[in-house]
């Protein structure tokens, strides 16, 4: 086969040969994990962009929807939870003059008063307690434990201390999180752009991910925020802390996180097509 | 109160669902075993003939004696055993789908396709024009120009193989392995491996030499450093392990005692010698007649000019890059790997 | 005083940012890059003389295990001398060692420590300089917990036939899996910092880290750097750097893998991750600044890779202390920038930044075609809580007794291998 490359010439005479990768019993020979790479193809690489910067764009458009989505949901939610709060609504404006309108809340917040601060002390010092109590194999949940007593042990040494006045409201608080979970939301297709896509999955699979991700976290979040309502409501300001810094964006991440893993365990299409994994070589 | 905790309810199991792969591999786990660490053995040249050979060891029936017939090895796989009548082998085009023991010297016609392994207990000479997919000889083994064979090839014997083949995979014999002109290949391994007639290494010039030192070098341990690039005059003579932050250049004739590396191209000139290995980040070239003693590794092409040799008979040595060329002549005493094909010229 | 807290606030952000797009970097660069194991097809040669150390404290359930495995390893005896080194054990170490003495004369050759600073570098420093002649050119060094397969010290010789090689360091996997969430995850982590981390620097011709087991140093590179330090915590990466600085190469070789014990109780990985805290965080006072003013032979982004690398460890109480400033910015009504920007920051933090390790991970295990364990990845958000918090207060505390000096303890990680079970053999590949 003269002019061809080596590879070339063996690339032939693979195609030639389906049953190589096949061992003498069946199985399917891999190049060994330390040599395993992923190259694009075009086909991934048209994907990827589409799937990102398109659903992206999806996205963009799907705002004004989910906008009234949860203003939907927020006025069913304070009838059926009885919030002694206001519903209204709140204009975003995003860059490249896309705007629409998200639920507000417009509530008194409770500022707490010694007893409730007392009450929350106990709380925290119980949790602190539990921390320590618990066996040794639950040491992740030992170490969160603390971090939540920290830091709601912060906040009721700001209400208890602080000559300032707490510089949030419960309208505050709502929208941060609503904007936040849907910046997080927006950021779904490019991240999956970066990490997922790059991936030999089947292209339904990527998409179908995106719009779970983004449909999840479409309701969690409104969910989410409405629970922390009513706990403002009845507990004051004095959660706001705790609820802010690790009930919120954090648990949309993991979310996130937990789709991602579930998705990475899907089947590939070399795979599944029984071919082995090409080796790099630049 | 009991909406809200209805709220929280709905949401905390909204917020578990997409953690339920996670929380069921937790509890019923699917992937606990620790990776295979799979042994060194498996990289061994010869690791899937031998494998292949206590494959036949277990499955071949006992009352298989000599003799010609078709049959079924232990695990259900048709074979069909060949002494003398080899017509019971599909030939002229057609394709063999069973595995094939041949039991005494024979010469295929050529023009054929095993799609199952070949063993092979005595000498085999192997026509023009066949496919395999892998073939065990005990023996010696000579394949026709044209052949194909997809998996490894092992010979206990010499390794004969016909012009313009490919072999695939692993090719390997316990004594030589000679190549002919346009074989693609992608790994070797044999005592001695050559295009052709294999060569010794050349004779070591012991006087005739002009020792010489790079100038501009640093000392680190046992090696010299150079920054830049480094021409070492022909008929010279350096010792030491040299270490090249660029391209480095071996005269004609010229003799390095000790390892190199550059981190771009390394040229050997016609006759140049090095007594170590030679390693680059690049390319390299043996010029005619040139040798390197120790393994001689090249991250990209690496090309063995006429009569270039890499190791000895008790030298053995490694010959690895991405692609490797061999002139007529080059010889390797050990192992070639190209990860994407070698090819003689 | 706000304004501080800001700008203070930022700056580490922006490290965190930093560390982020190098965790996307070397992920990307192993998914698709060009890949280099140059020397992994060395299967041929004339192999040099060989000592494998293997440092002892109180190893009676595994050491036996560690020394039938070398002893059955396709290197060529007479060029192989296998090197336990007993340091003070009071347990049945000591008369194991010396039965295998007995049994494998020239081959198993026991040192034995009974004074002088305790610890596994001390350990080295005593025996490379005592144990071994100077016809042995390399020195591999091995866990007493580990179990090499057959092959596995002519992988990891095979890097030194490249004059420019001073060390090499091999992959761990881990073997006792099964056992609890913790090994789990610590599985999930060896998989992202050796599939991906390390062969990317290899790829990318930057630092891979000799990782003080599986691996080994040339001689010669040894001593010119000054032997093993024993006033380290972290031998291995005081070594890495020093190598490094003097002009040698670290090479990782992926294929070279070997079955490790890693912690099955968080005691012992918070004790572990502690001790590797306080030994980088030891590296990265010694050899920023030598590194910073970048010898000759070193790139730039050979330079940038080695600081970051320093850095790792300190990036954990940098993230508290990021934490902690945006806590109290909070209680303080601290605007960080107008209104969604800053929104739009944190947020993109949150999931781009802290995300890049997850996807180090999926990458790896993928790579590894091992795929059901990736669905733990959300539990390693609890993983990495637990280290922050050990490496912050390992930090804190190796600060704060910085000026005491004292007899240095042996310090390893707890043994659960049970003697009588022996050894899984090692899977062969068809």
């Amino acid at each position: 086969m003269p002019g061809k490359t080596p590879a070339a010439a063996l690339e032939g005479a693979r195609r030639l040969e389906a049953l190589r990768i096949h061992g003498h019993l069946g199985g399917v020979i891999r190049p060994h994990r330390a040599m395993a790479g992923i190259p694009w193809t075009a086909w991934r690489f048209v994907t990827t962009v589409a799937l990102g910067l398109g659903g992206f764009a999806g996205y963009v458009a799907l705002l004004p929807f989910i906008g009234r989505f949860w203003q939907v949901l927020f006025e069913r939610g304070r009838a059926w939870l009885g919030l002694e709060a206001l519903i209204g609504d709140q204009l975003l404006v995003f860059p490249g003059g896309i705007s629409f309108t998200v639920p507000s809340v417009e509530a008194t917040t409770p500022i707490p008063d010694l007893r409730v601060l007392q009450i929350a002390g106990l709380v925290s010092v119980g949790v602190l307690l539990l921390s320590f109590l618990l066996p040794q194999r639950f040491t992740p949940l030992r170490y969160f434990l603390r971090l939540l007593a920290i830091v709601q042990g912060t906040a009721i040494l700001f209400f208890w201390v602080s000559a300032e006045p707490f510089p949030y409201r419960i309208a505050d608080h709502v929208f941060i999180l609503l904007t936040a979970g849907l910046v997080v939301m927006g950021l779904v297709p490019l991240v999956l752009g970066l990490t997922l896509h790059v991936f030999d999955l089947a292209f339904w699979r990527k998409l179908g991910l995106t719009a779970a991700i983004v449909v999840h976290l479409m309701v969690f979040v409104p969910l989410n925020v409405l629970i922390h309502v009513w706990l403002l409501l009845h507990a004051t300001a004095v959660v706001m802390p705790v609820l802010f810094l690790v009930f919120g964006l954090l648990l949309n991440v993991f979310i996130f996180v937990a789709f991602y893993g579930w998705a990475l365990s899907w089947t590939g299409d070399l795979e599944r097509r029984k071919l082995p994994p090409p080796v790099h070589l630049g | 109160m009991l909406a809200f905790l209805a709220l929280v309810g709905v949401t905390l199991v909204w917020f578990l669902l997409p953690l339920l792969p996670a929380l069921r591999e937790l509890v019923r786990p699917t992937d606990i075993a620790p990776l295979k660490v799979v042994d060194r053995s498996a990289g061994l040249i010869v690791y899937f003939a031998r494998n292949f050979r206590r494959y036949l060891d277990r499955v071949l029936p006992a009352e298989a004696g000599a003799g010609d017939y078709a049959a079924k090895l232990l695990d259900g796989t048709e074979f069909v055993r060949v002494n003398r009548r080899m017509e019971q082998l599909a030939t002229d085009g057609k394709v063999e789908k069973r595995l094939v023991v041949l039991d005494a010297p024979l010469s295929l016609p050529g023009d054929q396709t095993f799609l199952m392994e070949v063993y092979a207990r005595a000498p085999l000479v192997s026509g023009p024009e066949t496919n395999y997919r892998a073939i065990y000889a005990e023996r010696d083994l000579t394949l026709g120009e044209n052949n194909r064979v997809f998996r490894w090839t092992h010979a206990g014997g010499p390794l004969t193989v016909g012009a313009h083949s490919i072999l695939r995979g692993r090719v390997s014999s316990d004594t030589r392995v000679s190549f002919g002109a346009d074989v693609v290949f992608e790994r070797a391994g044999a005592p001695v491996i050559a295009h052709g007639e294999a060569r010794e290494p050349p004779i070591r010039p012991d006087n005739g030499l002009t020792s010489w030192a790079p100038e501009g070098v640093r000392k680190i341990g046992d090696h010299l450093r150079i920054e830049g690039d480094l021409d070492i005059p022909k008929g010279s003579r350096v010792t030491g392990n040299l270490v090249v932050a660029g391209r480095l250049r071996i005269g004609a004739g010229a003799l390095v005692e000790g390892s190199i590396k550059a981190h771009r191209d390394i040229e050997l000139a016609e006759g140049a010698q090095v007594s170590g290995a030679a390693v680059s980040r690049a390319r390299l070239s043996v010029g005619p007649g040139g040798w390197i003693g120790g393994p001689a590794i090249a991250e990209r092409g690496l090309r063995l000019s006429q009569n270039a040799v890499v190791g000895g008979p008790s030298l053995p040595a490694t010959v690895s890059a991405t692609e490797v060329e061999l002139a007529p002549g080059a010889t390797v005493y050990g192992q070639i790997s190209a990860m994407r094909g070698a090819r003689t010229l | 005083m706000i304004p501080v807290f800001v700008v203070l606030l930022y700056v580490i952000v922006a490290i965190m940012v930093i560390y982020t797009i190098r965790h996307y970097f070397f992920t990307l660069n192993r998914l698709f890059g060009r890949h280099r194991q140059p020397y992994v097809d060395i299967g041929s040669a004339a192999w040099p003389r060989v000592a494998v150390f293997i440092p002892c404290h109180n190893e009676e359930k595994v050491i036996g295990h560690m020394l039938d495995a070398l002893l059955d390893g396709d290197y060529p005896a007479d060029r192989l001398a296998l090197i336990p080194i007993d340091d003070r054990s009071t347990d049945g170490t000591l008369r194991i060692l010396q039965d295998y003495a007995a049994r494998f004369p020239g081959r198993v050759a026991p040192f034995f420590r009974t004074g002088g600073t305790g610890g596994k570098a001390a350990a080295l420093r005593d025996a490379s300089e005592h144990a071994t002649g100077s016809d042995v050119s390399i020195h591999l060094v091995f866990d007493a917990d580990y179990l090499p397969g057959r092959g596995l010290i002519k992988q990891l010789v095979a890097p030194f036939f490249d004059p420019e090689v001073g060390a090499v360091m091999g992959r761990v996997v881990p073997l006792n899996v099964n056992k609890s969430l913790l090994t789990r995850l610590l599985d999930l982590e060896r998989t992202g910092g050796y599939q991906v981390d390390q062969q990317a620097r290899m790829n990318l011709g930057l630092i891979p880290q000799y990782g003080g087991t599986v691996g080994g140093v040339r001689r010669s590179a040894l001593f010119e750097v000054g032997g093993w330090r024993d006033d380290t915590l972290a031998e291995d990466t005081d070594m890495t750097f020093r190598l490094v600085l003097a002009g040698w190469e670290v090479a990782y070789q992926n294929r070279s893998e070997c079955y490790e014990e890693v912690p099955e109780r968080w005691s012992s990985r918070i004790a572990q991750i502690k001790r590797w805290t306080r030994g980088h965080n030891q590296a990265l006072v010694r050899h920023w600044w030598p590194l910073l003013k970048r010898p000759p032979h070193l790139r730039r982004r050979t330079v940038l890779d080695g600081l970051l690398l320093l850095g790792v460890y300190a990036v954990g109480p940098l993230l508290m202390l990021g934490w902690g400033l945006a806590l109290l910015l909070y209680y303080l009504g601290v605007q960080l920038a107008a209104g969604l920007a800053a929104i739009f920051a944190v947020a993109m933090y949150s999931t781009l930044g802290n995300f890049a390790a997850f996807f180090e991970v999926a990458a790896g295990v993928r790579l590894d075609g091992s795929r059901g364990r990736v669905r733990l990845l959300p539990f390693l958000i609890v993983g990495f809580l637990v280290s922050l918090v050990s490496v912050t207060w390992a930090s804190v505390t190796q600060v704060a007794t910085a000026w005491r000096r004292g007899p240095r303890p042996w310090e390893k990680t707890a043994r659960h291998r049970k003697p009588e079970l022996g050894v899984p053999d090692h899977q062969e590949e068809r």
